[in-house]
């Protein structure tokens, strides 16, 4: 609409991009839970609250002070406790398959928010084919008739901080909808994005199906496929948060707001079951290795040199192969992480990784620290951090920066 | 089953005429004695019996009266009444002439056209004229006379948004109401993009716009039916009319080729706007080039071809286009180039034949054609040592191939029936996506068409009787028939209709009206514009079904003549089904989606009262209209499946429309208000896996702010006794800024203060037209 809009008024020759500024009557915020729940994870919620449209977002947005806990159908109760960033966290029991779990969220000062919803009833497994070095792959899954059900897959690579994959099945053409995540299968450890497709079963109700997949991948990729059995909660979920995401690239397009299953607030409280085929796995995953680099005040760049570019690169030293994945955290936790990604190995045999950040401008060390994973596989890594940025100011000066960090520097993290 | 229902209504006249013996039959044509042409709507009625008709849109009329002799007046306002004797044996057809009252240009104002009877005579409700005269003597955007928006100050009727010509009757939408231009149907009325209306009043002789009471010879819309009649040219003498105005002029050349046998006009228009945007920019020495231009061209042609027997011919085309072209030089001999362009265009061709077959029967058949064209063109790339260029093109709309018969009788004075039956075959192009890849460094020049054309079927048939039950108590009774086809699938219609009118004391009428009606073809929108030419015709699929409706209205109404004032009350409730939007997230141009994949079918009602006051005569003449209105939706997929406001759901709706006479000059003023259309805006947003979401409250929650603005005009005549008018205008006098649209603008910026980023979002409203003053001149010749 823009662009029409440019074009119409010139042509009106009567001096209109005239703007009003119109300023929206504020809305109360309310509570947004997120938490997908599975059996391989205890319990955990994020809680934050809604920011009125014209706010500033930089600010955290999280919750800290909420009661959260969670009720089965089979009359256990946890009570959930927050662990800083907005995240909360239960026990170690975990959910179960076929008991209905409802969550309820208090926080003074906002709506007490409610949600039901259970772990779908765990499918035979899938079979899992890959071909044509890895370039392609048949997942064959087994539907169970007479009721609704819902996928959502994904191929993760370890070496590929985005990977991408298409689903080729032309019954699917119409319905299958991609979405990128952050953090889709656990909510334990930082992530590269992670594509998923979702995938309803309308087209193959209760039959086996071969789903045909086209990954964009290399021969010596050591691909993991998730299948997740998800609930109806959570395809809406998603399936309008990618509606939402896609309009955000349309001109002349109709609003997309978010379906939530959460009574009296927004996000999403919805079970899956889960299916790995790949090394990849949550156990795999939860034997990580978690550290951070504080990085406070490495950023010397003067904020009024009216930045043009900006780009960091770190670069990554070990002495072992590892894989794993890196994430920036800013004061108050992920919810303002304006700098994340994963970083991408290639394993020449040297000992030395370039990790490339995916990042916006608005970059700024205040408090922050880089977190990094490893998976369990390498044992007490020697890993030692170096950090560039390069930025170019309007003058068309080249500021960069350098720091190195070192083990000694690297402080390890429990799980929680 | 059609057939069937006109042979009952046929045989029942029949025996209805013979039952009356001794009767004199007076028929003929009414004309304009200067010009030869046909003066349509003119009252007349036997002064004894006190009964009469009308002329219908070709001026013919049929009057049965008992006995051997009727003395008949004809009256049309702004022409001098005639009465005139009959007496048995009659020729068929009288050639009734009438002069205008008023042939001196100086002593200012005729309105022609609103004639006939007056309100509460009359059985139709929910109708609105309007005629030249006036559309010509209210203020108009840059001095150029706009038919559209003449309509938009009756009640009921609502303009979209600022500067637009698209028709919202009753809570409608602009593609529910049905436009035809001599019988052929207009698809988009908008030049402009919407800004002025594709109409050029020097070529038109009536227009008529039904909201509701909907006689049985229309169909194919739910909302509203606008007739508009071309003129057909002066059968006496040669004559020209032009104007010149700062957005675009017009001129028209019309006279007889036979005298009083054949007549011609042709009417043409063009902006130079293009030319006017050139210069300015060539001044500015912009890199940005951005040109529009549009014209249209009316023409007419009629030959009698017996004493019972005459042939029209009438054309329409006109065509939109604007563009914008960036040339950004990078250096090192690389240019990068990017085009933006929109265009759209309509023709309508209608070949007529009049027959009188009798005194008491006229016939009328038309073969029509009708065509709209809309395309979206979005170019770039670079040139340098290597040419790169991707373009997308998209094209959508109609073309109509039909054949219309229409039968008129007049069994008896009490009576007049019609009837006819219509055949159209429609030709979508809903969807036509073209892409071209250019890449000569790496031999890359594909081209991608993926065309979509739907051929689809549509007729109907009608019967209804115009009848005076007793002299307080008449009715239009009346059923129209339809079918469609496509793709296999056969939807059909039975839509009964039914208005009446009850004479009160004190020259009040009550009147009561009820519709049916189905819609085939299906416009579909994007809730943030206003019928622009990205607006999509589409058909009716075996998927998507056709829209339905039904309106039951009821109202008072008074004309005093004394004082030559109308008054009209009344109420309306409207329900409409199986109307489509698009989902949510969805749009259609630039997407991958199968149109019917992105749109969704729900239902809605309207409901309302309108206030119409209305001075016909006198120094001073004009209307107030006040609306009162409600108008809701509700769809499965759309706000959770709740009743949501319709984006032109406005709860108040006034307009004043005055032309006063001044000495040698005519003053005029129009001041609209309505309240602000509905949107839905995000009102929250938060994070998620890295990305904000937003968060919306409930569908067109949001209301812009209300909209008002006042226009004056005034419009001088030449002193010296020319033919020349000089009209001065100011559009918004006041200059209220009104929002055109709404944006939103997401910002991240550093803040000083606190050291780092702030992210953000601005609501804008953008205005666009503010006070315009401007001149135009008319002449004759």
């Amino acid at each position: 609409m823009h662009r029409l809009f440019a074009l119409i008024c010139p042509l009106a020759l009567l001096g209109c991009e005239s703007i009003l500024e119109i300023e929206l009557e504020r809305v109360a915020p309310e509570l947004v839970v997120t938490s997908l729940f599975t059996e391989h994870a205890p319990w955990q919620v994020m809680v934050q609250h809604t920011v009125g449209v014209q706010e500033d977002l930089t600010h955290p947005s999280i919750i800290d002070h909420a009661t959260v806990s969670i009720e089965g159908s089979n009359g256990s109760l946890i009570e959930l406790v927050h662990r800083g960033g907005g995240f909360y966290y239960g026990d170690a029991s975990l959910p179960q398959s076929g008991i209905m779990y409802t969550i309820r969220v208090e926080a003074e000062g906002y709506r007490s928010v409610e949600a039901m919803d259970q772990i779908p009833s765990r499918l035979k497994p899938p079979d899992v084919r890959y071909l044509q070095s890895n370039e392609r792959s048949t997942v064959t899954l087994y539907d169970v008739s007479g009721v609704e059900n819902y996928y959502a897959i994904s191929v993760l690579s370890p070496n590929i901080y985005w990977q991408t994959f298409n689903v080729l099945n032309p019954e699917l053409e119409d319905q299958m909808k991609r979405f990128s995540v952050e953090d889709p299968f656990s909510p334990y450890v930082n992530r590269p994005r992670v594509e998923v497709a979702l995938i309803h079963d309308r087209p193959f109700d209760g039959k086996q199906f071969d789903l045909s997949l086209l990954n964009n991948a290399f021969d010596q990729d050591d691909l993991s496929t998730y299948i997740n059995s998800i609930s109806k909660a959570y395809y809406d979920y998603y399936l309008s948060k990618i509606v939402q995401k896609n309009a955000e690239h349309l001109s002349l397009v109709e609003p997309a707001p978010l379906k939530s299953n959460i009574r009296g607030g927004r996000g999403v409280f919805a079970g899956y079951s889960l299916y790995v085929d790949g090394r990849l796995t949550p156990e795999n995953i939860k034997n990580q290795i978690i550290g951070t680099y504080d990085l406070s005040g490495t950023q010397t760049i003067p904020y009024d040199s009216t930045l043009v570019s900006d780009e960091i690169n770190f670069t990554l030293h070990s002495d072992q192969s590892v894989t794993g994945f890196i994430k920036y955290d800013s004061e108050g936790g992920s919810m303002v992480t304006s700098l994340e990604g994963g970083y991408t190995v290639t394993d020449h045999g040297s000992a030395e990784y370039l990790v490339h950040l995916h990042h916006d401008t608005n970059t700024f060390f205040r408090n922050a620290k880089l977190r990094i994973s490893l998976l369990s596989e390498v044992s007490n890594p020697r890993i030692e951090l170096t950090m560039k940025q390069v930025s170019n100011d309007r003058k068309g000066n080249r500021i960069e920066i350098h720091r190195t960090f070192r083990k000694r520097d690297f402080v390890e993290e429990k799980i929680p | 089953m059609c057939l069937a229902v006109l042979l009952i209504f046929f045989s029942q006249y029949i025996i209805l005429h013979r039952s009356f013996a001794q009767t004199i039959v007076v028929s003929g044509y009414v004309t304009d004695a200067e010009n030869g042409e046909a003066l349509l709507g003119t009252s007349l009625y036997e002064i004894y019996l006190q009964k009469g008709t009308t002329t219908n849109q070709y001026g013919f009329f049929s009057l049965s009266v008992p006995g051997d002799s009727a003395v008949v007046r004809f009256s049309y306002q702004g022409y001098e009444p005639l009465t005139l004797v009959f007496y048995a044996p009659l020729e068929e057809l009288q050639r009734i002439e009438m002069r205008p009252t008023i042939v001196e240009y100086d002593s200012l104002l005729v309105i022609e056209a609103e004639s006939y009877e007056g309100l509460h005579q009359q059985v139709q409700m929910s109708g609105v004229k309007v005629s030249m005269a006036e559309v010509e003597a209210l203020p108009a955007l840059l001095g150029e006379t706009d038919l559209l928006k003449v309509f938009q100050l009756m009640p009921g009727i609502q303009s979209g948004v600022e500067g637009s010509t698209g028709l919202y009757v009753r809570g409608g939408t602009p593609g529910q109401t049905l436009i035809l231009l001599d019988g052929a149907t207009v698809y988009n009325a908008g030049h402009l993009f919407g800004f002025m209306s594709t109409f050029n009043t020097d070529a038109i002789n009536s227009a008529e716009l039904l909201k509701g009471g909907f006689p049985a010879r229309y169909g194919g819309r739910l909302a509203g039916v606008l007739d508009i009649t071309m003129r057909e040219g002066n059968r006496k003498e040669f004559e020209g009319r032009g104007a010149v105005g700062l957005l675009a002029s017009r001129i028209t050349v019309e006279g007889p080729l036979i005298r009083d046998k054949s007549s011609f006009i042709v009417s043409a228009r063009r902006t130079y706007l293009d030319a006017i945007n050139w210069t300015i920019q060539k001044l500015r020495g912009a890199d940005q080039l951005l040109g529009y231009h549009f014209y249209d061209v009316n023409a007419k042609w009629n030959l009698d071809i017996s004493r019972r027997d005459r042939i029209y011919m009438s054309f329409y085309a006109g065509r939109d286009k604007g563009y914008q072209i960036d040339n950004a030089d990078l250096g090192y001999d690389s240019i990068n180039r990017s085009k933006f362009a929109i265009g759209w265009s309509n023709a309508t061709l209608t070949f007529r034949w009049n027959r009188v077959i009798n005194a008491r029967m006229f016939a009328n058949t038309m073969v029509l054609f009708s065509r709209f064209r809309s395309s979206i063109l979005d170019q770039y790339g670079s040139e340098g040592t290597f040419i790169t260029e991707i373009e997308d093109g998209y094209k959508n709309g109609l073309t109509d191939f039909s054949i219309k018969t229409d039968l008129e009788y007049f069994p008896h004075q009490d009576h007049h029936l019609r009837f006819g039956a219509m055949g159209t075959r429609h030709l979508f192009l809903p969807s036509v996506q073209r892409r071209r890849e250019l890449d000569t460094e790496f031999g890359i020049d594909t081209t991608t068409v993926i065309p979509l054309e739907l051929g689809t079927s549509e007729w109907s048939a009608y019967a209804e009787d115009e009848i005076t039950l007793t002299q307080q108590l008449k009715s239009n009774l009346g059923i129209h028939l339809s079918g469609y086809h496509v793709d296999g699938s056969v939807y059909t219609s039975v839509q009964p209709r039914l208005s009446a009118s009850l004479l009160l004391p004190r020259e009040w009428a009550f009147k009561f009206s009820y519709a049916q009606m189905k819609q085939y073809i299906q416009q579909l929108s994007n809730s943030g514009t206003d019928a622009l030419p990205t607006d999509l015709w589409l058909p009716s699929t075996s998927r998507i079904p056709p829209q339905n409706a039904w309106q039951v209205a009821a109202g008072f109404a008074r004309t005093i003549d004394a004082r030559a004032l109308d008054i009209s009350l009344e109420a309306y409730y409207k329900n409409v089904s199986d109307v489509i939007a698009y989902r949510e997230g969805s749009n259609f141009v630039g997407s991958n989606q199968e149109w019917e994949d992105a749109v969704t079918t729900g239902r809605g009602w309207a409901y309302g009262t309108e206030l119409y006051l209305r001075r016909t005569q006198g120094k001073t003449t004009g209307w107030i209209s006040y609306t009162l209105s409600w108008s809701k939706r509700r769809f499965a997929e759309l706000n959770a499946g709740e009743v949501f406001p319709h984006r032109y759901d406005r709860r108040h709706d006034i307009s004043i429309a005055l032309v006063r006479d001044w000495r040698s000059n005519e003053i005029a003023m129009t001041w609209v208000y309505s309240t602000g259309h509905a949107l839905t805006l995000a009102h929250s947003r938060y994070r998620l896996d890295g990305d904000l979401v937003d968060v919306y409250g409930a569908w067109n929650s949001y209301r812009t702010p209300s909209y008002h603005r006042l226009d004056l005009s005034m419009r001088r005549l030449n002193p010296s006794g020319k033919r020349s008018q000089v009209i001065i205008s100011l559009y918004n006098a006041y200059s209220h800024r009104n929002v055109f649209y709404v944006g939103v603008d997401d910002y991240s910026s550093l803040d000083p203060h606190i050291g780092y980023y702030k992210e953000g979002r601005a609501i804008k409203g953008f205005t666009l037209l503010p006070i315009i003053p401007s001149v135009s001149y008319r002449f004759f010749f």
